[in-house]
C-alpha cells in the first residue's frame, strides 16, 4: 500500500520537473490574474473582518481587561461588568451538544447511503439530504420552537428525573421540576441545532466515503471480507479525514447558529453545568438580541464578543485542516 | 474600433441610468428619513403608507430605540424614535464616562413630541384548583416585586392581599422578561425606576449595577433569579401561553395577549381601583402627562392619575425632531416632516386603538402642536378643535360602562400644556352620545371621512391634500430604503453585471491582439 502511494508520489514529482517552460497566452495570463485575485479575496474578507471585529471591540476589551474573559455579567450599557466567562462556554456547550448528536447520525447515513443503499435509493436519499442542508435556519428554529420544544422537554424532565446524578442532567430544587423549566434550555438548543448540522456533516462524509478506493475494497471483498468489514476496514479508515473535516465544519456552523438558539433559549449569563435546565446563552444569539438597543459601549463589547468567536472557529478549523490533511489519501489505511 | 464602441455604448447607459434614477428621486416632494423604535414601528410604518399615497414619502428603519438616537445625534437621520429621552451620563465602575448622549445631541439641538401611546398589560398563565385564573389584580408594587425577583410565590401575602376574592395557589411565580432590547422593557422600567423606585433598585443591586439605576431598553436578569427571557412580544406571550407554564408572567402589550385568549392583571390606580389596560383606560392616564420647559416630559402624572378609570402602567414613545437647520435636515424637508406629524397627531391616532396602541389624548396633541412650530420650514398648525384625534372630536373617552367617572377630572390639570385638556372629556360630550368608534363623526369642517379613508379635515393649507384633488404626480411610493439606495442597487448590479460579463469581453479583446 505504502509503496503504491511513493510511486504515485514519485510520478507527480517527476511530471513536475519535466513541466516545460510554458508560454502562456495573453488569455491565460488574464484568467491567472482574475482567479489569483478571486483566491487572495477569501484572505483579504477574513482580514477585514477580523480586523473590523478588533477595531470596534477595543473600546470594550480596554474598558474590561482581562475581566472580559472572567466575568460572567453582560451589562456594558448600564455600566455595569461584561465578560464572556459564561456566555462562552455556553456557546461551546451548545455546540458540543448539537455535536454529540449529529456526528454518530451522520456517519451512519453517509455509509448507509454510499455502501448499504440501493442505487435508486442512493440518489434519492442525496438529493434529500442536499435539499435539508439547503432549508434556512429561520425554519429549522421555527420548527423547533413550535413543535419539537414541548415535546422534547418530557425526555429532558425524564433525564432530570432518572440521571439526575450526573451534573449534565441535574435541575435545581428551588425551580421545580415542573416542566416549565426545561424548554429554553441548551439540550433543546442543541437538539435543533444538531438538526442543521447532520445534513453538511453527511454532505461532506458522503463525498469521502465514495471515495474509499474501489480497488482496495474489491481487494477487501476478494480476500472474503464482509460487508461490515470492508467498511469498517476499508471506507472508515479513508474516510477519517472527512469525518473529522465534516464534524469540524457542523461545528462552525453550530457555534455560529444565531436564529434557531435565539428563539429557543432565555438567556442565562451564569455558568452552570446543567443542560437540561432552563437558561443557556451564545454569542452568536447574544449579539441579535442586544445589538439594536446596545449603546456604543455595548455594541463594542457584542464585537469584542465576536472576535472571540471568530477566534474560536479559527482555531478550531486550523486544527481541523491539519487533521485532514494529515491524515489524507488514505495514509493511515492499513488491511 | 468595434469594441470600443461597445463599451461607450454600455457606459453611456450606465450613466443614463443612473442620472435617470438620481433625477426621479430628486423630483419627489422632499422625503424624510428617521431611524429608531420598533416598538412604534407598527403605527410609523402605517401612517407613512398613508401620506405616500399623499405623495409625501418618509423612510423609517425599526433600527431599535437606542440605535435611533444614535443615529439622530450622528446626524444619519433627520428624526428618531425612541421609547426614552436621551441618556445622560453614564459611568462605568471605574468612573470611566462611557457615553454622554445629551451632551452629543446638545450639537443637534431637538425637540421631543409625543407620537404612540400604549399601555404595559401583566399577561398571566395560572391556574388555581385546575381552573384558569382570569381575575388577577395586582398593585403596583407587587407587580414590581414579582419582576425584580423579590415575590416567588403565587400565595405570597402581598398578592393575596390584592386579590381578596380568592385563594391565590401555592405555584412558583415566572416572571418572564424580555431578552432582546425592547420599548416595552423601556416602558416598564420607568415606570418602576419612577413609581416603585426602592423594588427597581432592589434589581438594580442584585444585577450589580451599582445602588440605583436609570429605566433601561435591556432588562437586567441576576444570577438564578428564576426569570425566563424570551425574544419579541410574540415569543413571550408564546411562551407564558406554553400549557407547561403554569405559574408564568410577563410584560406585554394587550394586544398579544388578547390575541392568544389569555387574561391581563387589572392593576391598581391612583383611586384605588382596579382596571385593565384597554385603550381608553391608557388615553386617559396619559391626561395626566406633563411637561418639562426643557421637552423632556414627566410622566408622574400618567402613573398616579386620580381618575378612576387611568390604567398607571400607561406611556408613549416619543419622535425627536430637529430645531435646526443643522445637516441632513433642511427647511424643505421641515415642511414635510411637520405635514407628516400633523397627519398623524390627529387622523392618524383614529388608527391607533386598531392597530394595538391608545390614541394620545388633547393635551399631548397639544404640546406636538407646540413642538412643530419650532421644527425649521415648518407649515402652520390646524386648530386644535378641527383635529381629527378620535379623543378630540370623537366621544372616545366617555366612559362606557361608568358614567360617574366622566365628572373626574384629569388629575395633570395642574400644568399649564396640559392645563386646557381638563376641559376636553366636557367638551367631547355633546357630540359623543353617539356611537363611540364614530370616528370623526361631530366634525364640522370641509373633511370627507367615508369608507375610512383617512384625510385629515383640519384645512387644507395644513395638510397635503384636500379629499377631493388627485394627485397624479405624486404616486411615488418608496416605502424602503432611502432616497440613495437606488443607485447603490444599481452599482450593484453593475458589478454583478461586470463580473460576469467582463472576462469574455477582455478575452475577446486579447484574442487579436495574441493572433497579432
Amino acid at each position: 500500500m505504502t509503496s503504491v502511494a511513493d510511486v504515485s508520489e514519485s510520478n507527480l514529482v517527476d511530471e513536475a520537473r519535466v513541466t516545460p517552460v510554458v508560454r502562456r497566452s495573453k488569455v491565460d495570463r488574464a484568467y491567472r490574474a482574475v482567479a489569483t485575485l478571486s483566491g487572495s479575496v477569501v484572505f483579504v474578507v477574513m482580514a477585514l473582518i477580523g480586523g473590523f471585529l478588533l477595531y470596534r471591540g477595543i473600546d470594550a476589551l480596554r474598558i474590561s481587561g482581562w475581566g472580559f474573559i472572567t466575568e460572567s455579567q453582560w451589562a456594558p450599557d448600564m455600566g455595569g461588568a461584561f465578560g464572556i466567562a459564561a456566555v462562552l462556554p455556553y456557546t461551546v456547550s451548545i455546540a458540543l451538544v448539537a455535536l454529540f448528536l449529529a456526528v454518530p447520525i451522520s456517519v451512519a447515513t453517509a455509509l448507509f447511503i454510499t455502501e448499504y443503499a440501493p442505487r435508486r435509493l442512493r440518489r434519492f436519499l442525496t438529493a434529500t439530504i442536499d435539499l435539508l442542508a439547503a432549508v434556512p435556519s429561520l425554519i429549522y428554529g421555527l420548527w423547533g420552537l413550535f413543535y419539537l420544544q414541548p415535546r422534547l422537554i418530557t425526555l429532558s424532565k425524564w433525564l432530570a428525573d432518572n440521571l439526575g446524578f450526573i451534573p449534565f442532567f441535574e435541575v435545581n430544587e428551588d425551580f421545580g421540576t415542573s416542566l416549565g423549566v426545561f424548554p429554553s434550555s441548551t439540550f433543546v438548543a442543541g437538539v435543533i441545532v444538531s438538526l442543521m448540522v447532520i445534513p453538511i456533516c453527511t454532505s461532506v462524509m458522503r463525498e469521502v466515503f465514495g471515495q474509499a478506493p474501489p480497488g482496495e475494497r474489491e481487494g477487501a471483498m476478494a480476500l472474503g471480507g464482509t460487508r461490515w468489514g470492508v467498511v469498517r476496514d476499508v471506507v472508515l479508515p479513508f474516510g477519517r479525514g472527512g469525518i473529522i473535516g465534516g464534524s469540524m465544519l457542523g461545528l462552525g456552523r453550530a457555534l455560529g447558529e444565531t436564529i434557531a438558539v435565539t428563539l429557543i433559549i432565555s438567556p442565562s449569563f451564569d455558568a452552570k453545568w446543567s443542560i437540561v435546565e432552563q437558561g443557556s446563552n451564545s454569542i452568536a444569539a447574544l449579539i441579535a438580541l442586544k445589538f439594536s438597543e446596545s449603546t456604543e459601549t455595548g455594541i463594542s463589547a457584542l464585537m469584542a464578543a465576536g472576535l472571540a468567536l471568530f477566534v474560536i472557529t479559527l482555531i478550531v478549523n486550523t486544527a481541523a485542516s491539519s487533521v485532514v490533511n494529515r491524515s489524507r489519501s488514505g495514509s493511515a489505511t492499513e488491511i | 474600433m468595434k469594441p470600443i464602441s461597445r463599451w461607450t455604448i454600455a457606459s453611456a447607459l450606465v450613466a443614463s441610468l443612473v442620472v435617470s434614477t438620481g433625477a426621479s428621486v430628486a423630483s419627489a416632494s422632499d422625503p424624510v428619513d428617521g431611524a429608531g423604535s420598533t416598538w412604534s414601528q407598527i403605527a410609523v410604518d402605517q401612517w407613512r403608507a398613508d401620506v405616500a399615497r399623499q405623495g409625501l414619502v418618509v423612510n423609517y428603519q425599526g433600527v431599535g430605540s437606542t440605535a435611533g438616537r444614535v443615529a439622530y445625534y450622528q446626524a444619519q437621520v433627520d428624526f428618531a424614535v425612541s421609547e426614552i429621552p436621551f441618556q445622560s451620563a453614564q459611568y462605568d465602575r471605574q468612573g470611566n464616562l462611557l457615553a454622554d448622549e445629551t451632551q452629543l445631541a446638545a450639537a443637534r439641538p431637538y425637540a421631543y413630541l409625543p407620537i404612540v401611546a400604549g399601555g404595559t398589560a401583566f399577561m398571566y398563565n395560572l391556574k388555581a384548583n385546575g381552573q384558569r385564573v382570569t381575575d388577577l389584580k395586582l398593585s403596583p408594587t407587587t407587580a414590581a416585586k414579582i419582576f425584580t425577583g423579590q415575590i416567588t410565590m403565587w400565595n405570597d401575602p402581598l398578592i393575596a392581599a390584592d386579590n381578596p376574592q380568592r385563594v391565590m395557589p401555592a405555584t412558583r411565580i415566572k416572571p418572564v422578561i424580555r431578552s432582546d432590547g425592547s420599548g416595552t422593557t423601556a416602558q416598564f422600567t420607568a415606570f418602576m425606576a419612577d413609581e416603585t423606585t426602592s423594588d427597581w433598585n432592589v434589581l438594580c443591586q442584585r444585577a450589580n449595577l451599582g445602588s440605583s439605576c436609570p429605566a433601561t431598553s435591556l432588562y437586567p436578569d441576576f444570577p438564578n433569579s428564576g426569570f425566563a427571557a424570551q425574544q419579541f412580544s410574540d415569543g413571550v406571550a408564546n411562551f407564558v401561553a406554553a400549557q407547561y407554564n403554569d405559574g408564568a408572567i410577563t410584560y406585554v402589550e394587550y394586544g398579544y395577549a388578547k390575541e392568544r385568549g389569555f387574561p391581563v392583571a387589572s392593576v391598581k390606580n391612583a383611586s384605588g381601583n382596579y382596571t385593565q389596560p384597554t385603550a381608553v383606560n391608557v388615553s386617559v392616564a396619559l391626561q395626566g402627562a406633563r411637561i418639562n420647559s426643557d421637552g423632556t416630559q414627566v410622566l408622574g402624572g400618567v402613573y398616579r392619575n386620580s381618575d378612576s378609570r387611568a390604567y398607571p402602567i400607561s406611556s408613549y414613545s416619543y419622535m425627536i425632531v430637529p430645531t435646526t437647520e443643522a445637516a441632513p435636515f433642511n427647511a424643505s424637508k421641515g415642511q414635510s416632516l411637520s405635514e407628516y406629524i400633523f397627519y398623524f397627531l390627529c387622523a392618524g391616532q383614529q388608527k391607533a386603538e386598531q392597530l394595538g396602541y391608545a390614541p394620545l389624548p388633547r393635551n399631548l396633541v397639544e404640546f406636538g402642536f407646540e413642538a412643530v412650530t419650532r421644527i425649521p420650514g415648518a407649515v402652520a398648525a390646524p386648530s386644535i378643535d378641527s383635529c381629527s384625534n378620535p379623543t378630540i372630536t370623537g366621544g372616545f373617552l366617555v366612559p362606557k360602562a361608568n358614567p360617574t367617572a366622566t365628572t373626574t377630572a384629569p388629575a395633570g390639570g395642574t400644568s399649564g400644556s396640559a392645563g386646557s385638556s381638563g376641559g376636553s372629556s366636557g367638551t367631547t360630550l355633546p357630540g359623543a352620545t353617539t356611537v363611540p368608534g364614530a370616528v370623526g363623526e361631530p366634525r364640522t369642517e370641509v373633511g370627507e371621512t367615508t369608507n375610512g379613508e383617512v384625510v385629515d379635515a383640519t384645512g387644507s393649507e395644513a395638510v397635503i391634500a384636500t379629499p377631493g384633488v388627485a394627485m397624479a404626480t405624486s404616486v411615488e411610493i418608496d416605502t424602503e430604503g432611502s432616497g440613495a439606495s437606488p443607485f447603490i442597487y444599481l452599482l450593484i448590479a453593475v458589478l454583478i453585471l461586470g463580473i460576469a460579463v467582463g472576462p469574455p469581453i477582455v478575452a475577446g479583446r486579447l484574442r487579436p491582439s495574441v493572433k497579432q
